[in-house]
């Protein structure tokens, strides 16, 4: 007799084939099968269909002979390509330069080029080309008078009508000069 | 690290023959299911293409924590397979063309043997033709790869119930066409 043992089972019949059914389920569906002849009865033949389809689909399609190669090939004409190692070029490019660099002025004069850092100067030198401690005021005036006296000769000789700038003037009255 | 795990990272490392070592193991599965689909062996080398081509250029949007290389793969040829449903006429054919199938002989070596087995076969196919393109989506990927339903229903991108539900309505569904055909058919067909 058909009861919701039945319905349960019968629904869940095919999960129980392909063993997809949890513990709990499974152990319910096998207990009515049991006990119920019908749906033992539609479990077997379900059971044995399933067996067949199992051994019947995967062989669907396996009787040609697919073109595996010409399919490689086409997928791999649409692969991205590996990068070509354009560092090789860039290496190439600094050493011609460098070799430039030390080729080019040999060419240009035949001049000697030398590696070697340029020698300190010697004390003597440092000493002459000392400057002068200008720091002093005395010294100071005693240099801003003489440029002024060369500054006004020129200047009256050259353009006498120019007025006298103010800084010149202040500068003569520092050295007590009234001309 | 699995093996497969290994092949990936050298594709994205640029590697061509991790390419090819992929390409090698997976090329019969994916196109078996295609050609389970489309019935079609053009079709079926067209899409097995398209599939290994859309996945080697994406690889680094696969994600083994969701899902398994094959299962990856698979969703994509389920994918390219409902374009060209869309872009062919419907593949569902008239059931009373199965009636008219010969009951194969008993198994043997002679061409009538052959011709028997490349019947049944036929059948089989014709059965699948006539189901609707998701129920014979569920039952390739269940009795044609052995994938579990929950292996399916991501396939599938659908719930695990509707996955369990197709494949006892596709199991039902070809019970009904081929057990009319004759009761050698099978027999013929996994004998041979």
């Amino acid at each position: 007799m058909w009861n919701l043992n039945c319905h349960y089972c019968q629904a869940h019949l095919q999960a129980y084939i392909d063993g997809e059914l949890s513990p709990k389920a499974r152990r319910r569906v096998s207990q009515h099968l049991d006990r119920c002849p019908t749906c033992y009865n539609a479990y077997s033949q379900r059971r044995d269909f399933s067996r067949e389809l199992q051994q019947a689909i995967p062989l669907v399609g396996q009787g040609g002979t697919p073109h595996f190669k010409q399919m490689w090939g086409a997928i791999q004409a649409e692969l991205p390509q590996p990068q070509p190692r354009l560092y090789q070029a860039r290496y190439g490019l600094v050493l011609l330069a460098f070799a430039l660099m030390l080729i080019v002025p040999f060419t240009m004069g035949h001049r000697k080029i030398s590696l070697t850092p340029p020698s300190p100067p010697a004390p003597e030198l440092l000493a002459k080309y000392e400057t002068p401690d200008v720091t002093e005021p005395v010294m100071i005036a005693t240099i801003a008078a003489s440029i002024t006296v060369e500054s006004e000769q020129k200047s009256a000789t050259q353009l006498p009508t120019v007025p006298e700038p103010r800084h010149q003037e202040s500068l003569r009255g520092m050295d007590g000069n009234t001309n | 690290m699995a093996e497969i795990e290994k092949i990936i990272t050298r594709c994205l490392n640029g590697d061509q023959e991790g390419f090819e070592a992929l390409y090698t193991q997976f090329a019969s599965g994916i196109y078996r299911l295609c050609y389970s689909l489309l019935l079609h062996r053009q079709d079926a080398e067209d899409v097995t293409q398209e599939t290994f081509v859309y996945a080697f250029k994406n690889m680094q949007r696969y994600d083994a924590r969701r899902a398994s290389f094959k299962t990856w793969l698979y969703t994509i040829a389920i994918s390219r397979c409902r374009n060209q449903y869309r872009r062919k006429h419907p593949l569902l054919m008239d059931i009373a063309q199965l009636l008219h199938f010969d009951v194969p002989g008993p198994k043997s070596e002679t061409p009538e043997g052959s011709l028997a087995e490349q019947n049944a076969k036929d059948a089989v196919e014709t059965a699948l033709a006539s189901l609707s393109p998701r129920l014979r989506e569920a039952v390739v990927l269940r009795y044609g790869h052995g994938l579990t339903y929950r292996e399916i229903a991501d396939v599938m991108d659908c719930p695990q119930k509707t996955a369990e539900s197709r494949v006892r309505l596709a199991h039902e569904a070809l019970r009904g066409l081929l057990q009319p055909v004759g009761v050698g058919l099978l027999d013929e067909l996994l004998s041979g």
